[in-house]
Formats: structure tokens, sequence, C-alpha cells
């Protein structure tokens, strides 16, 4: 939103943004969803807060979680060594008896660093800057509290946006795998490898937010599993992954239960 | 782009509880960062936060 507000000459002087994650039990749902609170602060008009409403919801990460863009091919690796893509809409899945992990309710919260902006020679933004993510949730005797980073510099100190949240995502698969499929008694065999294109245009990405533009994207998702086909098939490995929260975000979005991007008085 | 010599990204579980996530993970990319996420249990508080908030945590930078 910095960057786009930047090539709008919109005078946004600060941002925040907050969600408050929950627990959704429902049948068929992913797991949890999301309300989100976007702040802006700064003399903005009425159109250039619609605008900016429409990057919050067309940002990459939004995209991806909300609106499907991710086109996600699947392969399997065995540790014997057979390897096979799962094919789209293998029939006669087998029902998995593994639960999956609760969601536990939670908040995270952004701040921008304005001072990590970058500009070049001429005074022209390069890179957008940070931000500090404050991660709260409860946990079984206490509520926890971790700090990220994320962003755009020059010196890639921190983590971008976009493969931050395809980590989320390659985290989330593990973890359910490693819940789900019956043979991974030692889960140091199992692992889940993303590959994509070098990164995407980013001026491009803002202008595809900022005009409400979803732009597909392809990734491959490897999941290397111990034992062979005979032992975990592929129609196994598929069930798990249908229940995968952020897989199943990813194809049918459904995460994000309320919007609203506020200018501060 | 499975034919690259390595992942972008790479998600392996440590123990039952927990998933090391590497990002950047290529020789020569920028990166790599590394990041431990949590799987609740009802035996031990998560060491780092679930997976879903990573993305979240994304999501709001």
């Amino acid at each position: 939103m910095v960057g786009v507000a930047y090539r709008g000459n919109i005078a946004l002087e600060d941002i925040t943004v907050d969600f408050e994650v929950e627990p959704v039990e429902l049948p068929n749902a992913i797991g949890f969803g999301v309300r989100e609170l976007v702040t802006l602060k700064g003399r903005i008009t009425e159109s250039e807060r619609v605008r900016l409403e429409r990057t919050s919801r067309f940002c990459p990460v939004g995209q991806a979680l909300t609106k499907g863009s991710m086109q996600v091919e699947d392969e399997v690796r065995w540790a014997s060594g057979e390897v096979a893509a799962i094919p789209a809409g293998l029939e006669s899945l087998p029902r998995l008896d593994g639960a999956l992990p609760a969601i536990p309710s939670g908040s995270v919260h952004g701040q921008y660093l304005l001072d990590t902006k970058e500009y070049d020679d001429a005074g022209k933004m390069e890179h957008e800057g940070e931000a500090k993510i404050a991660v709260s949730c409860e946990n079984l005797t206490r509520t926890s509290r971790w700090t990220l980073l994320g962003g755009h510099s020059s010196d890639g100190w921190v983590p971008p946006p976009f493969p931050l949240a395809h980590g989320g995502w390659a985290a989330s698969t593990a973890s359910t795998l490693s819940r789900l499929l019956p043979q991974v008694d030692d889960p140091d065999g199992l692992s889940v490898e993303l590959y994509m294109a070098a990164g995407g245009n980013r001026g491009e990405s803002q202008s595809n937010a900022a005009e409400g533009i979803v732009a597909h994207r392809q990734v491959v998702r490897r999941i290397t599993v111990p034992g062979s086909p005979s032992t975990t098939s592929i129609e196994t490995v598929q069930a798990a992954l249908q229940r995968d929260p952020i897989s199943l975000a990813y194809l049918n979005g459904g995460v994000l239960l309320h919007d609203e991007v506020v200018v501060a008085s | 782009m499975a034919d690259q010599a390595q992942p972008n990204i790479v998600a392996r579980p440590v123990g039952r509880e927990s998933v090391l996530t590497v990002i950047g993970a290529p020789a020569g990319a920028r990166g790599p960062w590394s990041f431990v996420t949590g799987i609740s249990n009802p035996g031990s508080d998560m060491v780092g936060p679930p997976p879903q908030y990573l993305s979240v945590a994304a999501w709001a930078a």
C-alpha cells in the first residue's frame, strides 16, 4: 500500500494493520478466519481511501489467501524413490482418522517502520521499507507473543511478504501431513518444498493491486514422504492436503471474515 | 520450476510439535530466513506461532 500511495501521490503518512484471528469450526471450513482493520494516517480523500482499500484487498498475499490466485502443481516423492504428480480431481479419496491441531485465537498487528523507506540519489523511492509484525495467540499455559519483520529493503534483511506467506503455507502443509499421514512415525522423513519462478515485478504487482486485478502465479509443491506408494498412497497424500487450512484458503478463499480500511482522524 | 536445483522454500517437521521453514533457500538467492512454527498440542506450549499466523503476518507486512 505504501508503494501504491507513493506512485499515486497519496499523502499516506503512516499505516497500521490489525488482524483478529479466530478458529472457525463449521463443517468444511478451513479452520480459521480473520477480521482485518487497516488504519491510514494522512490527508487522504475518500477516493484515495477507496483506492487503498482495493489495494489492500488485491495485494499479492491477499490474492493468494482469498482470491485463488495461486496455481499449484503438487508432486509426491517417496523415500523409496518413486515420484508422481498428483492429478487434479482424484476421486474416492480415503478418509483419514487423524485430527488436525486447533488454530488458536489471537491477533496480528503490523506497524510500518517509516524510516526504513529507501530512496535513490534522485529522491525516487526504491524500496517501500519494512514492517514490524507482533503476533499474539493463545498457548497451552499462557498467551504467547512473537515479533517478525517483513517488507522490501535493498539488503534483504527481511523476507518480502509474498515469500513469507508461502513459508507459512509450506509450514502449514508440513504440519498437516505430519498429523494425518498414517505412516509418518518419523516426521523427520517428511518435507515440503516450494519451487517458484524468480521474484515478480513489484511495480506490476502494486499496479494490479491498485486496479483490482487478480494475477495468477504458478508454484510447484514437492512433498517428500517416508515409505513407498504401497504404504502411503498418492490418494492418502491428497486427502491430507485437502484438509490443510492454508491450502484450502489458496484453493477456495474463505479466510477473510471482515475487512475495513479507515482514515484516522 | 521443479527442475530448479534447489527449492525456494523448504519446510520440515522438527519432532512432532514444531516445523522449521527456510525461505530463500537456494544459494545466491536473498535470504535465507528461517522460522520455527508451532503445532498446538496438549503436552507443551508451542515454541513458535502456528503456521497460519506466519501467513497472516505476511499479509500484514
